[in-house]
């Protein structure tokens, strides 16, 4: 008894020192929006959740092996069509909570409850079809039909069931502020900014005793703090202002890997905008070439830019980019005229009007951005302009984004800068299938176009690869064409952090799965 | 047309230098490193202005340095000199195609070996056989270039003759013939040093889906293999007599199939300074010292650290047996400052190009302890170096021949998304390495379309 006791008061002991090191703080492109893993709309989301909670499965940021810190043993079950996953034992909930097998069928369950409004769940009522608990701490999981790899489709984050009425999960509730993970990190978000406040548990040892998120600001400003040790890292550093961290010896450059593509999307809904040709001459009036070099600092014909055009809704290293559809990176006034008076548009005292109205383009963009490509919005505005249009322009910030424009109620505003991220799933169903059902969920200005929703159909049903890809490269030259959007070019992330920040290794998309390695030396 | 640029200019020297040499001249070599081991590394070396002109105004080795080979073959081609630089070039490209071949062979390999679905069809096992001879798997290959599905590949008739033999040689894996990769898909034809070939025009294959219509557009597997051939035989056909041995020691790395054990010298070859400059090879003794530390591990450092400025640098960096990742950050940083320091003794102060050639120092150094951390076993330790290292990779300091041999070990572990943006940014200075995206491609819209639930974010 008397060593029994010695053990557990050693652990205890040991449990408690873990994340006895230091503080670290850091800028964020935007405070997260929830620290609800059932509701993440922004990668800042997804990279705070990730220090908050446990996948079920991930993979190894550094070998891409597929891993488990939760789960001690599993087994196929009912002929491939569930999967047995017993949970390792000890496992604690910030609230101090032992996690069980009933979490994760809890979790499961919410997942599959209708109730429960999450596009991530919605991904998740193709694959689950329930969840059992077992004895022993076991979950007997069943899929709707046989996977080759079934752990590779278990990447969700587990929920506590105690800290949840029912399995109708909210986006609104307190938890999306003041969750209960399991994760290294137990987090909460205020005004300004989140704390995450270390938790050793027997699957995490984190190095790092609090992490500090603020927004960043003025980028050169974030730099400066940086270079100065006033915060010891920034998500995402302009492409500007790399060379800057590059020069110092206390600073260093860390990838990101993320498909990010920005764009501006186009009210096909709105008078003159509905006809093809006006949204043809407004790709025609940007120059693209003269954005990038002002906003992101890429000079035309540089070589390997972190920056590079594209012509769709995909990166052009993506196997479904379609590359025989050239991007457009020049203007062509002439050619842009022609369209818009063909539209019916009319210049009037160098403005351009319809139907006798001038015309006043309301052009937002997501705040944001403008951190990455200072005055984007003002420079596009500015091109605009030159073209004849008048315009006003407004940065959004991220709630209204979520709030209203990705739920289809912008329609007051012309045309919308934004950017998409993706990791290994470039699904674009949601953004350009016409509105409705399981359809469009974030089809920003409620673009229908049957032709586009048939291909969309015919990706989401082909039983091939090779299918898959022949369908989006379709969909790829028809948006191309009929624009709903005017792609502008992918933006790669880079990341600053102190070299006195050791063994930072940062996993793509995900970011923070291997932070307990992570330690600080001043 | 050939642009001569001065390295100099290149490099921002012209109205960046200080006024004059510094006042304070270290005759000592900086704490750490041993000041005879420095100066055996090129950028001290070169640090000198007469050492560096033959350089600096050449417009081969100026493109070399700035990463542009096509530039450098033009220019090669055009004024061969010693015939070093065209060796050199060639080299370089022969270990570039055959990590591009790897990487090819690797996507193969999991597209329709560890992720195959009900839907491909049988004739992908020619894919998957031509694969693992690629990869010097004998066997594997024999056993899916026999198959019924291999066998109903109309272009690939000569492919699986040719592979199905080399297979079942006694021997095998041996290297392939110059008459059996004649008969392959994207032979390019006759050596001609000086010049790039291109593979054959893609798709190679195309393999019908059968009842879902449709075919998969593939590239054989060989392609790129048969391309490092070739400028592997214009290497040979230039490279001067004495430098000959030198050819097999620098590709021995990059050779597919089993390792095979080097003779490692005991002494460091003698190796002139144009097969050094740019890259992470920093000195003669760096090159046996690769060679041991791939066979020997950890091991190796003791016996290269007096010698081996990458030895040297990597040897404080192991604990209780082990090398350290952070660590070696460290000590490639250390180097990398300790040889900016070397350049800018003996009066000369500090000049623009010190800062380049050291990080391609750095680079080296976190390179070669992934060299170390993988011949020990420890391949995640090295995969973090590896990464490290890309990070680093910057401008002249970006190494085509480890970003495809990085994008190779991804699509070894299954990891497409950073290997196709590697591939994508080299495809300018490598034309011919689009015969490695089908594959590649392949592996992303699989693994993607069986991939856990995912939804964009902003």
């Amino acid at each position: 008894m008397a060593l029994r006791n010695a053990l557990r008061s050693a652990g205890v002991t040991a449990l408690a020192l873990a994340g006895t090191g230091a503080t670290l703080s850091y800028h964020e492109v935007s405070l997260p929006t929830t620290l609800n893993p059932l509701f993440a709309a922004t990668m800042s989301d997804y990279r705070s959740q990730e220090l908050v909670f446990d996948r079920l499965w991930f993979h190894d940021a550094v070998t891409n092996e597929l891993k488990t810190r939760i789960v001690e043993k599993w087994e196929l079950a009912e002929g491939g069509k569930a999967i047995k996953v017993t949970l390792k034992s000890g496992l604690k909930w910030h609230d101090g909570k032992s996690m069980s097998a009933k979490d994760l069928c809890f979790t499961v369950r919410a997942m599959l409850d209708k109730g429960t409004p999450s596009p991530i769940a919605e991904g998740y009522r193709g694959v689950l079809e329930g969840c059992e608990v077992q004895g022993g701490n076991s979950a007997l999981i069943r899929f709707t039909r046989v996977f080759h790899n079934p752990r590779e489709r278990l990447g969700f984050a587990i929920l506590p069931e105690g800290a949840f009425q029912s399995t109708a999960i909210t986006p609104d509730l307190d938890f999306s502020a003041h969750p209960v993970g399991s994760g290294p990190f137990k987090g909460s978000r205020g005004r300004r900014g989140v704390v995450f406040d270390a938790f050793a548990n027997v699957h995490h040892q984190p190095g790092i005793a609090q992490l500090q998120l603020s927004e960043g600001n003025d980028p050169l400003i974030q730099v400066k703090t940086i270079i100065n040790n006033g915060v010891q890292g920034i998500i995402a550093v302009p492409p500007t202002l790399r060379p800057d961290v590059s020069a110092s010896d206390e600073v260093a450059l860390k990838s990101y890997d993320l498909r990010s593509w920005w764009f501006i999307a186009v009210n096909t809904n709105k008078g003159f905008l509905a006809d093809k040709r006006v949204r043809q001459a407004l790709n025609l009036m940007l120059d693209r070439s003269k954005l990038r070099e002002l906003a992101i600092g890429v000079k035309p014909g540089e070589q390997n830019s972190p920056c590079e055009f594209i012509s769709g809704p995909f990166v052009q290293s993506s196997a479904y980019y379609n590359r025989a559809i050239p991007v457009v990176e020049r203007s062509d006034r002439a050619r842009s005229d022609k369209l818009l008076t063909d539209a019916g548009l009319a210049k009037q005292g160098g403005s351009w009007t319809w139907k006798g109205q001038s015309i006043n383009l309301k052009i937002g963009m997501l705040a944001p951005l403008n951190t990455e490509a200072p005055d984007l919005l003002s420079l596009i505005g500015n091109q605009l302009g030159e073209g004849g249009f008048k315009r006003v322009e407004n940065k959004i910030s991220e709630d209204e984004w979520n709030r209203q424009i990705l739920t289809g109620q912008a329609g007051d505003y012309d045309l919308l800068v934004g950017k998409w991220s993706f990791g290994l799933v470039e699904d674009v169903n949601d953004q350009f299938h016409s509105r409705g059902g399981k359809n469009g969920k974030v089809n920003i200005f409620n673009y229908a176009n049957p032709s586009v929703d048939t291909v969309l159909q015919e990706y989401d049903r082909a039983r091939t690869d090779t299918a898959a890809q022949d369908a989006y490269h379709r969909l790829h030259a028809t948006l191309a064409d009929d624009l709903p959007y005017l792609f502008l070019w992918k933006l790669d992330t880079k990341s600053a952090w102190r070299t006195g920040v050791r063994n930072n290794i940062i996993a793509p998309y995900h970011y923070f799965t291997e932070i307990d390695g992570w330690r600080y030396d001043k | 047309m050939i642009r001569v640029l001065s390295l100099a200019l290149v490099l921002g020297c012209s109205g960046d230098d200080p006024p004059g040499p510094s006042a304070d001249v270290a005759a000592a070599a900086p704490a750490g490193f041993d000041a005879a081991v420095l100066a055996a590394a090129w950028p001290v070396r070169l640090a000198d202005d007469a050492a560096r002109a033959p350089f600096e105004n050449n417009a081969g080795w100026v493109a070399v340095f700035q990463r542009e080979y096509g530039v450098a073959m033009e220019a090669f081609a055009a004024d061969r000199g010693d015939g070093r630089g065209l060796a050199r070039l060639h080299v370089e490209h022969a270990a570039f195609y055959l990590e591009a071949a790897r990487l090819a062979a690797n996507a193969t390999r999991h597209v329709y070996g560890t992720d195959r679905q009900p839907e491909d069809p049988p004739s992908v096992d020619y894919l998957v056989g031509v694969a693992q001879a690629v990869l010097g798997d004998c066997a594997a290959a024999a056993a899916a270039l026999g198959t019924p599905g291999a066998q109903s590949v109309a272009t690939g008739a000569e492919g699986r003759a040719v592979w199905s033999a080399w297979a079942s040689a006694p021997g095998c894996p041996a290297p392939l013939d110059d008459p059996s990769a004649a008969r392959l898909i994207g032979a390019p034809g006759a050596v001609a040093p000086g010049t790039r070939p291109v593979s054959a025009p893609l798709p190679h294959h195309s393999l019908p889906l059968g009842a879902d219509g449709g075919a998969i557009s593939a590239a054989d597997p060989a392609a790129l293999l048969l391309l490092a051939r070739w400028h592997e035989a214009a290497a040979r056909a230039v490279v001067p007599a004495e430098d000959a041995p030198l050819v097999d020691l620098l590709l021995a790395p990059y050779r597919l199939g089993p390792a095979v054990a080097l003779a490692v010298p005991a002494e460091a070859p003698p190796v002139d300074v144009a097969w050094l400059f740019a890259s992470g090879l920093l000195a003669p003794a760096d090159v046996p010292f690769l060679a041991a530390a791939r066979q020997q591990g950890v091991a190796a450092l003791a016996a290269w650290s007096g010698r081996s400025p990458l030895a040297a640098a990597l040897a404080p960096a192991v604990v209780d047996g082990k090398l350290v990742p952070d660590k070696v950050i460290d000590q490639s940083f250390a180097l990398g400052t300790a040889l900016e320091e070397a350049m800018a003794g003996g009066g000369r102060g500090e000049q623009g190009f010190h800062r380049p050639f050291a990080d391609i120092a750095r680079v080296g150094v976190l390179r070669a302890g992934a060299v170390v951390a993988s011949a020990a076993g420890e391949e995640r330790d090295a995969g973090i170096l590896r990464i490290n290292a890309l990070d680093r990779s910057i401008g002249t300091a970006a190494d085509p021949v480890f970003l495809i041999s990085l994008a190779a070990w991804d699509a070894g572990n299954r990891n497409p998304l950073r290997a196709q943006e590697l591939l994508h940014g080299l495809l300018s200075s490598f034309p011919a390495v689009e015969a490695a995206r089908p594959p590649l491609d392949a592996l992303q819209i699989r693994l993607a379309r069986t991939a856990a639930p995912a939804t964009a974010v902003h």
